[in-house]
């Protein structure tokens, strides 16, 4: 099932930074949230649909999984959506090899050009990446404003090659900003310490969350859940025409991109320990990353409610993050896969969930 | 949750740039006046401390902040929204004003709680025009809020006669000190063009202007003249409660239980908002069950 939630007031997704009295005051949004918030809100939701008794672990064990097991659980998303001429239509984080054009004021991607080729050009990059990504011949650059995204539709135009236009952040949510205090129930006056800031999100009408649900049966059309923190409330609705997810070329170009929708993981840093690219591409042939478009970690910790901690923090590849490959012979995204996705933690969640193009 | 305002309430948002020295929080896209959930939640938890176990309490409330990360609580608040607007009328002294957007949100969310309401949403009033039920309001040809002229439009009145009937029998405190505002509030429902709603719960809140003496000299302190801004009396908000399981195995709370427990309460008058102790803030609540 797919499932497009609405915010009922605001949202509040917190990214990785500590917030504690004294220390620090000030919480920030960051939206769409990571898979690990929307996993929970679902599996939550999951045991009241099955009618699981909270209390008792073996039973809530069996229907939604543990921490490092989600059983049935396979999700895609969440990502941001809106209702257009009654249909949902996605939004995608902006590729990270597109810049914008100021000719045209649209945004084009990036060339590959061999490092060899390019004369007096000593590079930083590990030794094993052939390229650097060059802007074309004839691009103006032009200053970027941050916080766009893709409508789907521009995506599959950005994959196919040609330029794009985006849609800025503020036409799909504006961050709300409010300051609280906490009170002693003995004195009635503030406590020391207690001023707190808080930016929430708030969509703007029609906008949402989409997410894909393949494992959890019996739920309602509609109801509503409770999403990220202050446990604020999600109106849900299942898609009578879901959406879906495109299947990957087969094989795969001999030039290809890999476009990350969500965040990914690998034990290497940005790539798989070692470079080696084995566990996600099959065939008889061979794949070689040439180049990589990625801005800095993003830090993706969470909070483990079994065990009573906090989930330990590690830097995963934003979403929006572009690998070029080259491939020789033929090639497959390999068919073991968990939903498809490369990412070497959490794929069931919907991490490494990814879009081919060609270059 | 029904809340009504009994004497002017200030959910204040700290100090503002505006003319206003201390304004109210309002919402960031519709500008419409609000309560944050995180002040409902500590008013309700603060008026169930000493009414409730403690550990029923923490099942619904969520722990103290010191071992905030023990459970998370059952009960999720919304924050409250304007839902009626009392604006001063030349005839029938004021007029509960509405919109249908702010109608539209209403039951947005109350399809969310599981509320059947009887009652379907209007058509746009006409700029310039408004839906009207009687010629309560009427002042020779016109209704007249504040120093805005609106031509009266009786041609919905069966509609708007019934939201108001149902919000008379169904938002509105239940005591019988308010048999009289339960008569009237049909009379005086008046639903407006979005804009000049949004414009009125905009600029005619009440403002207070506030000056502190010096206690030796009995005058003025120097730099002691501020303004506060406040939703007036009369102004009736909705806020959505919705509840889980508890998550703490000293309470087996299910989700209607924990509803069960917050309406058990009794409360019927509690204070809310900003200076408490200069009678700013009474407000009377009302719980509604859904279905779900």
């Amino acid at each position: 099932m797919e499932l497009f939630l609405e915010a009922v007031d605001v949202w509040l997704f917190r990214d990785g930074r500590p917030f504690d009295a004294i220390s620090d005051h000030r919480a920030v949004s960051m939206f769409p949230p990571y898979p690990t918030v929307v996993q929970g809100a679902i599996r939550s939701r999951h045991l009241v649909v099955r009618g699981v008794d909270l209390h008792d672990p073996k039973a809530v064990e069996r229907t939604v999984g543990t921490v490092d097991n989600y059983g049935s659980l396979r999700m895609r998303g969440p990502l941001i959506a809106r209702r257009e001429s009654g249909r949902i239509v996605r939004y995608f984080p902006l590729p990270a090899d597109l810049v914008l054009d100021g000719n045209s004021g649209r945004y084009r991607a990036l060339e590959p050009r061999q490092i060899a080729s390019l004369g007096g050009v000593r590079v930083s990059t590990p030794s094993d990446l052939s390229a650097l990504l060059w802007p074309p011949e004839d691009l103006v650059p032009a200053k970027e404003q941050p916080d766009q995204w893709l409508r789907e539709d521009e995506l599959e135009r950005y994959l196919a090659g040609q330029p794009v236009e985006a849609t800025p952040g503020d036409r799909l949510f504006t961050r709300e900003y409010r300051t609280g205090i906490g009170l002693s129930d003995d004195t009635g006056t503030t406590r020391e310490g207690m001023i707190y800031h808080v930016e929430f999100i708030r969509p703007h009408p029609g906008v949402g969350l989409w997410v894909q649900v393949e494992g959890y049966e019996g739920w309602p059309r509609e109801g509503a859940l409770s999403l990220g923190g202050e446990r604020r409330a999600a109106r849900f609705v299942q898609l009578e025409q879901p959406l879906g997810w495109p299947a990957h070329p087969e094989p795969l170009p001999e030039r290809f991109k890999v476009y990350f929708a969500s965040p990914t993981y690998f034990s290497g840093g940005w790539q798989p320990a070692g470079g080696s690219w084995a566990r996600f591409f099959s065939g008889n042939g061979q794949v070689r990353l040439i180049a990589v478009a990625l801005k800095g970690y993003e830090s993706v910790g969470g909070f483990d409610l079994a065990g009573g901690r906090p989930k330990p923090a590690r830097r995963f590849v934003p979403a929006g993050s572009v690998y070029y490959f080259q491939a020789q012979g033929e090639v497959y995204l390999s068919a073991s896969l968990v939903n498809a996705a490369l990412t070497e933690l959490w794929p069931e969640i919907g991490f490494g969930q990814v879009r081919i193009g060609r270059w | 949750m029904f809340i009504y305002v009994e004497t002017p309430l200030h959910p204040g948002s700290g100090r503002g740039l505006g003319a206003v020295d201390l304004p109210i929080q309002r919402e960031r896209t519709t500008d419409y006046p609000m309560v944050q959930s995180s002040s409902i939640k500590g008013c309700l938890r603060a008026e169930a401390r000493g009414k409730m176990a403690s550990h029923v309490l923490e099942a619904i409330f969520g722990p103290e902040t010191e071992r905030a990360s023990d459970h998370a609580g059952a009960l999720a608040v919304g924050d409250a929204r304007v839902l009626l607007f009392p604006v001063r009328s030349l005839a029938g002294v004021f007029a509960w004003t509405t919109s249908v957007d702010a109608l539209a949100r209403f039951l947005r969310e109350a399809q969310i709680a599981g509320v059947q309401v009887g009652w379907s949403l209007p058509e746009q009033p006409a700029p310039e025009t408004a839906l009207v039920t009687s010629t309560a309001l009427q002042a020779g040809d016109s209704v007249v809020l504040e120093d805005l002229s609106f031509t009266p439009d009786g041609r919905q009145a069966d509609g708007v006669r019934a939201i108001g009937h149902w919000l008379a029998q169904n938002a509105l405190p239940q005591g019988p000190e308010y048999e009289y505002w339960r008569r009237v509030l049909p009379e005086k429902l008046c639903i407006l063009p979005e804009d000049v709603f949004r414009d009125l719960v905009k600029y005619a809140t009440e403002v207070q202007t506030h000056i502190r003496l010096d206690p030796k000299t009995k005058t003025v302190e120097e730099g002691a003249l501020w303004t506060s801004e406040n939703l007036p009396t009369d102004t009736l908000l909705y806020a959505p409660l919705l509840a889980s399981p508890s998550r703490t195995p000293k309470a087996t709370l299910t989700a209607k239980d924990v509803l069960r427990e917050v309406e058990q309460l009794g409360l019927v008058r509690v204070q809310l908002g900003g200076d408490e102790t200069t009678g700013q803030g009474i407000v009377a609540l009302r719980f509604m069950n859904g279905a779900k």
